[in-house]
């Protein structure tokens, strides 16, 4: 498309629906990359503005007045509501945009949701459900959500629903698969530290141990397993051993899990070392 | 090439959504600037005769150029300000004022980015009033206000919010009432100063902070001993608010004020976002805030959903401004009590360790950041935090 033609549709598209207007243009009659052009015209012209701001949103809704099956746009709409809390809006833009991809046999938006569920909602059973949903649509075991495995995210929620052994067996299955393609899983720090928190509130302190080390083999400046061990320690009345570790989680407390937008479960913080480190 | 074309189109789009009025006057009024943050720009701008004269937020004329006029020339250069008029219309100016480069950022070929510039609206009325008259009575009143929530409020669908105002000779106190099915949960005050001044018989109350800190300027629309009329100028589309008088006293007022924490924003303006730069995140945790919020918590909450509180975080680490969202595990309004509410609400009020907040952002101004915790319920019990 010509810049020329691109400017004049913007312009006719923004004079049209920019000022609290009341006409909706019928785009029906256009075909599919027609409709595609304008469409990312308005998404590109979004993106000039501050992510939360009500121009931002005005632009994706006017791309999503053209395609509005294009889940893409909704799902990146939906990070407008989300990150400030607005999320009744959220995920009713969310869950439209997974009605839409599911019905057209694709998982990418529902992937995106079980990542939500999971750190934003804590809603467990939801993650476990989207993630079986996910392996169902792809035929696949092994499934990437938000930039981590799904089963990452599932076994975490069986973890916080005290179904131990079936998210022992989740992050298992994590690993059996990522070595199945190649990756090193002695780099899955985060699942061995989750195991061995499955361990711990089974009160199998010795694989806890275990695992948490694991962890630690990895990546040392880890505060969290330190903290873990220090607890484990110390109801194994091993206090020498116990105040060893807090020392460290307090030693590498600034290296913690902690993430932009979210808390990690068992993320530990500077006072809840300074309490263990002051008895 | 881009950077012409966004400026073209941005332009379109400030520039479409005229409110249309009759014109009665050549003033225009400062808005905001910076489309998507909506700073106040409290400065006026009066045609008269081959003059444009500049007027600061207290009404005075700070700087005037001869031979000039807004509708033919496109730069208005004042001493400290030189306004390049960017997009006219018949009822409004976009500005971009090329002297100040901290607050009219320009695009990377040192071209105006329209984004940034400031919006003046024409002045389209105005009416008579006896402003000495105004002055004096309204100090003898509390005034009233029922906050209309904008685009720079904070998101709130379930408190009511309104202000309650005392125009002492030299400021102005504002207490602000937080308001959950009739129960007053939560109260804040705060200290201005204020203006209230007259050009060529159009009225304005403009309030002011610290000068890094600006503030909005109304227009007096219509005054009697039960209300006061001003147009807000402060959001995209300018919107008629109304104080009415209270029937509380002064001195109830006062009394009131005592007991009232403090909070302000430490700028105004614009509040970033907690997850912008370095997170601004409650140094404790989430474990911490479910055990610290569930201690006392009323009994006879039978709901299961979400309770999220939105609120700022200041410059110095205090929390106010708030704003209430409720829902269900389906992710749809519902309504926790008023007992469970207040609590819950009160006690993120007194939450202390949170770390400051400042911009360190060379492209992003603020000093304050809007953040939010939502509680998750299960039939009345905090069960988690998020996120």
């Amino acid at each position: 498309m010509p810049l020329k033609h691109k400017i004049i549709s913007f312009i006719i598209l923004v004079l049209v629906y920019s000022c609290n207007n009341k006409q909706r243009k019928d785009y029906s009659s256009l075909d599919e990359n027609k409709k595609g052009e304008i469409a990312n015209w308005y998404h590109e012209m979004s993106n000039y503005f501050l992510q939360p701001s009500e121009l931002y949103r005005t632009y994706k809704d006017s791309a999503l007045i053209v395609q509005p099956n294009n889940v893409d746009l909704r799902q990146r709409l939906s990070y407008s509501y989300k990150k400030v809390g607005e999320h009744i809006k959220a995920m009713e833009v969310l869950n439209k945009a997974v009605e839409i991809d599911t019905a057209n046999g694709k998982a990418d938006v529902l992937e995106y949701r079980a990542w939500t569920l999971l750190y934003y909602y804590r809603d467990y059973k939801g993650v476990i459900r989207d993630v079986d949903l996910i392996e169902k649509i792809t035929r696949n075991s092994y499934n990437s959500c938000w930039g981590e495995p799904c089963g990452f995210h599932k076994g975490q929620a069986l973890y916080k629903l005290d179904s131990f052994e079936e998210a022992i067996k989740t992050f298992e299955t994590v690993n059996i698969e990522e070595e199945k393609l190649g990756f090193d899983t002695n780099d899955n720090y985060m699942i061995f530290f989750y195991i061995g928190r499955c361990y711990t509130e089974m009160k199998d302190y010795d694989k806890a141990i275990l695992f948490y080390n694991k962890s630690l083999e990895s990546v040392k400046q880890f505060p969290e397993a330190y903290y873990q061990l220090g607890l484990i320690y110390k109801k194994l009345n091993n206090n020498v051993k116990a105040n060893e570790n807090f020392k460290l989680a307090n030693e590498y407390i600034n290296y913690g899990m902690s993430e932009p937008y979210v808390e990690r479960f068992d993320e530990v913080f500077q006072y809840m070392v300074d309490n263990e480190l002051k008895e | 090439m881009r950077l012409p074309i966004l400026s073209f189109i941005t332009l379109v789009f400030l520039t479409s959504c005229s409110d249309k009025e009759n014109i009665s006057s050549e003033m225009y009024i400062g808005t905001y600037q910076i489309i998507d943050q909506m700073v106040p720009y409290p400065f006026i701008v009066q045609q008269k005769k081959d003059s444009i004269y500049l007027y600061d937020n207290k009404g005075n004329s700070i700087d005037k150029i001869t031979n000039n006029s807004i509708k033919k020339n496109n730069e208005f250069n004042f001493q400290e300000k030189h306004l390049k008029i960017i997009k006219k219309e018949d009822d409004e100016f976009l500005a971009f004022d090329l002297l100040d480069t901290i607050n009219f950022r320009k695009f990377k070929n040192g071209e105006p980015n329209p984004k940034n510039s400031a919006k003046f609206k024409k002045i389209t009325s105005k009416n008579k009033l006896n402003l000495q008259k105004v002055r004096k009575e309204i100090r003898n009143f509390i005034w009233k206000y029922d906050v209309v929530e904008d685009e720079n409020s904070n998101p709130n669908n379930d408190l009511e919010i309104e202000k309650l105002f005392y125009f002492k000779n030299d400021s102005l106190n504002i207490i602000t009432n937080y308001y959950y099915q009739d129960l007053k949960t939560i109260s804040e005050y705060e200290t201005k100063t204020y203006n209230i001044f007259e050009i060529d018989n159009i009225h304005f109350l403009s309030l002011q902070k610290e000068s890094s800190n600006p503030q909005p300027i109304y227009q007096i629309v219509g005054y009697d001993l039960n209300k006061i009329e001003l147009k807000d100028f402060s959001s995209r589309v300018p919107k008629n608010i109304t104080f009415y008088k209270e029937s509380k006293s002064v001195k109830d007022y006062l009394e009131l004020a005592k007991k009232t924490s403090n909070y302000s924003n430490c700028f105004d303006g614009y509040q970033g976002e907690y997850y912008f730069d370095e997170d601004v995140t409650f140094n404790k945790g989430n474990e911490y805030l479910v055990s610290y919020v569930s201690e006392n918590i009323p009994d006879g909450e039978i709901n299961s959903g979400y309770l999220i509180v939105h609120f700022n975080i200041n410059c110095s680490g205090k929390v106010g401004d708030f704003g209430l969202i409720q829902m269900n595990r389906d992710f749809k309004a519902t309504s926790f009590t008023k007992e469970f509410v207040n609590h819950i609400i009160n006690k993120v009020s007194k939450l202390e360790d949170f770390p400051s907040s400042n911009s360190q952002l060379e492209w992003l101004n603020y000093k304050d950041v809007h953040a939010f915790l939502m509680f998750k319920i299960n039939k009345g019990k905090i069960v988690d935090v998020c996120p």
